[in-house]
């Protein structure tokens, strides 16, 4: 197994007993009568508060359970074929969601987020070559959730992360995807999409995230439970208080949904970052939140299963030097631990703006990362010993390494090639951020993402209306 | 030595909070006046306080240490401020709003009011609004404020003004929203009479807002 530099299995394993002792000492807060019964009947206590202690036998099944059911779990496209596949030691990336505001290209001006906003970023996003979608912008309407994901599922044919605010939003959101995969058989035996689930920290298992969680679990249906456990506001301001704490909620978590149904299938992890101490806001983009990404891939590791992640995003509000080394930092950090599910790429102004631009440059980050750490090729090729003979000797009259065949066969996938607008010597006729704008306008203007089949479309606009 | 007072204000500043009520003891032992105690001593330390955070001198833990030792001071004057016929500087009803189960940023706010000197009454989380319609009559408050954190539970802001607006009770009170996703130009379009980006902020504007009320 990969661990990271970050996290020993050792430390791992403190942290584990850090959250075990959670559970079982200050326990959770569950609204939710059906939740409370099978922790209650399982074996949970019931302390004076009400509060439920979850002793460490009932998470030490969970993660039994989990192991078998959960170790890999694949997720399809749209169209039914496998597209990734959630295991411990393999990493993919997404945006993020549920942004406010978007970075109008054509005005330069900051704007709240409409529907058309989420069609446009998933085609860019798609172009780019995310491996999973995330809707990106949040139009400010009541119960937008299953019309935000109609859009998106019109324009790519990936795999899915989708929040929702509340259950009926997260069901309405379900149906969609039903249609699209021909029915519940067909989606819980081809999933398509991960249900972000979250419980509210500290330790409170609210009614909405229990009633989303126990449908998933009951279906099949791939999910989170990622607190947002942040240093300092919704969590202790030390990381290992705050990774014990969210850690102990997502196990709290995987005890609900494997008592609900033994093949609930869960990723595992948190979102954790630092609250900035002047503003009090949470910051996308601190150091803490790529030491948590790292973290909680650990954690994955140690438990042998996929991991949630986050990463490429800034606390800046343009795609500037400060949004470049804070997003490159946390997509390293991301790739060079193995977080199995890493979103958030392009994510500006500590998760309020989207601009579409950060997509593309995060996109760049994401290949040049790649690239950064693949392990080392030593194969005869890659040693190149003939060919390095070959120019020493000049055999065939090649005496320079450019002309040579075997430079050109291997250059492509040897060396980082980055876009043409990417400044290293040459004369560029214009700015990063102004050459990223044209980079999205070129998108927009010629990609076509896997058209949806139209009587999909008309099925999903009959569903709509009829909510 | 320095006086007492001067004391007081330096342990509100740095958050000292057993100091601060000792000296407080020690200011009234000495004869002094509980108003010259609360209006030399403690409140210049928050004063001093507000001036540092907004320098980027403090940071947000040392502000809510520094109210929490406020209130602290405030607490032993507070019964014989009433006893003398002294007003604080005015009531603050604070809650979350319906559909909303956060209370974190309300709560941050209702401690840094408290140590500014107000009376400040927490109505709780997942607030109906016919529950901030009765705190009003109830409390006679001069200032509600209401904070959400999600997208989908801000709009409950705009229904409860309207609702205290049919209630009869909009100029009674001044009402003022905070939370991740609301912004002042949202708290303009509900007709609210400010927003706070942060506790501190909020706190600045309660006492805008009283004193001209």
């Amino acid at each position: 197994m990969n661990y990271t530099p970050l996290l020993s299995p050792n430390e791992a394993a403190r942290l584990h007993a850090a959250s075990l002792a959670v559970l079982s000492k200050t326990g959770v807060k569950v609204d939710h009568p059906e939740a409370r019964d099978l922790l209650l009947s399982a074996g949970a206590h019931q302390d004076s508060e009400g509060r439920i202690l979850i002793p460490a036998h009932l998470v030490a099944d969970a993660l039994e359970k989990a192991r078998h059911s959960a170790g890999h779990i694949q997720i399809y496209t749209r169209d039914g074929e496998p597209a990734i596949l959630l295991e411990a030691g393999r990493t993919y990336f997404g945006p993020g969601s549920d942004a406010l505001e978007i970075r109008d290209l054509h005005t330069g001006e900051i704007r709240p987020a409409v529907l058309t906003d989420v069609a446009a970023n998933v085609t860019v996003a798609d172009a780019v070559g995310f491996d999973f979608m995330m809707t990106m912008a949040l139009p400010p309407d009541d119960h937008v959730y299953p019309h935000v994901y109609a859009q998106l599922i019109q324009h790519t044919a990936r795999p899915a992360v989708v929040t929702a605010a509340d259950f009926d939003d997260m069901r309405q959101t379900y149906r969609i995807a039903e249609i699209v995969a021909g029915g519940q058989q067909e989606l819980r035996a081809k999933p398509t999409l991960v249900a972000y689930v979250e419980p509210i920290s500290p330790l409170h298992f609210d009614d909405e995230g229990m009633a989303k969680l126990l449908f998933m679990a009951e279906n099949g249906y791939p999910s989170l439970f990622a607190a947002g456990a942040n240093c300092g506001a919704t969590a202790p301001v030390t990381m290992a208080g705050a990774v014990s704490q969210a850690n102990a909620e997502f196990l709290g978590g995987l005890v609900v949904a494997t008592l609900k149904n033994e093949h609930a299938r869960m990723v595992s992890g948190a979102n954790s970052s630092s609250m900035d101490m002047r503003t009090s806001g949470v910051c996308y983009g601190s150091p803490e939140w790529g030491r948590a990404v790292a973290i909680y891939a650990g954690m994955g590791a140690f438990y042998g299963l996929p991991s949630w992640g986050f990463a490429g995003g800034s606390d800046a509000e343009e795609p500037n030097a400060q949004a470049g080394m804070e997003a490159y930092e946390s997509i390293l950090l991301a790739l060079q631990s193995h977080s199995t599910l890493v979103h958030d790429m392009g994510y500006l102004k500590r998760g309020y703006l989207y601009d579409p631009r950060m997509l593309v440059l995060t996109g760049l980050m994401v290949k040049r990362a790649r690239k950064l750490l693949a392990p080392l090729d030593l194969s005869s090729a890659a040693l190149a010993a003939d060919v390095i003979d070959d120019v020493a000797r000049v055999h065939a009259g090649v005496d320079n390494y450019p002309s040579h065949e075997h430079t050109f066969e291997h250059f492509r996938s040897a060396l980082w090639m980055p876009p043409a607008y990417w400044e290293r010597g040459q004369e560029l006729d214009a700015s990063l951020p102004e050459l990223l704008t044209d980079a999205v306008e070129d998108i927009l203007a010629t990609h076509t993402p896997t058209p949806l089949a139209a009587d999909k479309i008309a099925a999903i606009d009959q569903y709509l209306h009829s909510l | 030595m320095s006086s007492v007072l001067e004391r007081l204000s330096t342990a509100v500043i740095a958050g000292d909070a057993e100091n601060s009520v000792k000296l407080v003891h020690r200011a009234l032992d000495k004869g002094m006046d509980p108003k010259d105690i609360l209006d030399n001593g403690l409140v210049p330390g928050m004063d001093e306080v507000g001036i540092r955070f907004r320098r980027g001198d403090m940071f947000v833990p040392e502000v809510l240490m520094s109210a929490d030792t406020m209130s602290a001071g405030l607490d032993i004057l507070r019964p014989l401020l009433a006893a003398a016929g002294t007003q604080l500087i005015g009531t603050v009803v604070l809650g979350t709003v319906k559909g909303d189960l956060h209370d974190i940023g309300k709560n941050l706010v209702g401690m840094m009011a408290e140590g500014a000197g107000f009376e400040v009454i927490d109505i709780g989380f997942n607030v109906p609004p016919e529950r901030f319609i009765d705190a009003i009559k109830e409390h006679q408050p001069n200032i509600i404020g209401m904070s959400a954190m999600l997208t989908t539970t801000m709009r409950a802001m705009g229904h409860t003004i309207r609702a205290i607006e049919e209630a009869g009770l909009r100029d009674k009170v001044k009402i003022i929203v905070g939370g991740a996703p609301v912004d002042a130009e949202f708290a303009t379009r509900i007709t609210a009479d400010g927003y706070g980006s942060n506790a501190p902020s909020a706190v600045e504007l309660c006492k805008s807002l009283a004193s001209a009320s």
